[in-house]
């Protein structure tokens, strides 16, 4: 098993942040984008 | 602040994101509602305008041209090259990379990701994961242009006392593809350019420049 610093372990949580931010801002754009002109707006 | 230096670059870019579109909304709610009175119109609010189809249309067609653009220089990189451009693997290294290159099931390490280290579909997805989220961002932005596109022409037939299209009719449409066509051909002649100025031009300190000192013929360090 690899063995991780606690800095270590600091910066994948960092990494992860903004990996699912980035996965976050997607998700919420198309759906925004795909929902509101279904809706007739 | 390590956290922050860490993730500099993906800071940097996510908030002027955040910036460019608010900025993108006003000015947008600007003109709209300008173009309103020019027709005698009521103005319209500012909730009203970044939830309508005219201001959806507008994203969503630059959101399907970045991520083709990305969808395209990801796929066409695995099997084409330019020589002496850092975008670029060496002549003779294109190809999907053998197992062991890629250190994918028996050859996976200790520390690669476990689906890396696992077997069949789920080493598959992985390793084309890239390539599917981009595309499906592509895929689905287009899908968004066009049906805020229909939404937005209908709106105007209304004005014209025309009837209403189908989605499907939309798709035909001169609008559609202007809108479309006008987004992808400034991104290919960007990738285009990058690809290609890239081979005699460099910028130190930049991971997207070969070293200033590295000959025109090196495609990239790590092959050269």
């Amino acid at each position: 098993m690899a063995h991780f610093t606690p800095e270590d372990e600091g910066a994948r949580i960092g990494e992860a942040a903004v990996f699912w931010s980035w996965i976050a801002v997607l998700a919420v754009g198309l759906a925004y984008m795909i929902i509101l002109p279904l809706t007739g707006r | 602040m390590r956290p922050l230096r860490d993730n500099a670059l993906s800071i940097l870019f996510g908030a002027l994101f955040l910036v460019t579109l608010v900025g993108q909304s006003i000015a947008g709610f600007l003109e709209h509602n300008e173009e309103l009175q020019e027709h005698g119109q009521a103005f319209v609010s500012f909730g009203s305008f970044v939830t309508s189809s005219e201001f959806i249309v507008d994203i969503a067609e630059n959101w399907q041209s970045e991520f083709l653009q990305f969808f395209l220089f990801i796929a066409a990189t695995i099997w084409l090259v330019q020589r002496g451009s850092p975008e670029s693997k060496k002549p003779g290294d294109e190809g999907a990379g053998s197992d062991e290159e890629q250190m994918v099931g028996e050859h996976s390490r200790e520390d690669s990701p476990s689906w890396a280290r696992a077997r069949g579909f789920r080493q598959v997805v992985f390793s084309n994961s890239l390539l599917l989220v981009m595309g499906t961002v592509f895929v689905l932005s287009w899908l968004a242009q066009s049906l805020a596109g229909t939404v937005v022409m209908n709106s105007e037939n209304a004005q014209h006392g025309q009837p209403p299209i189908t989605w499907l009719e939309y798709l035909g449409t001169p609008d559609f593809w202007s809108r479309t066509l006008q987004n992808w051909q400034s991104e290919f002649l960007a990738v285009g350019a990058m690809i290609a100025l890239s081979i005699y031009l460099r910028q130190r300190g930049s991971s997207e420049s070969k070293p200033v000192g590295l000959p025109h013929h090196t495609t990239s360090v790590e092959s050269d």
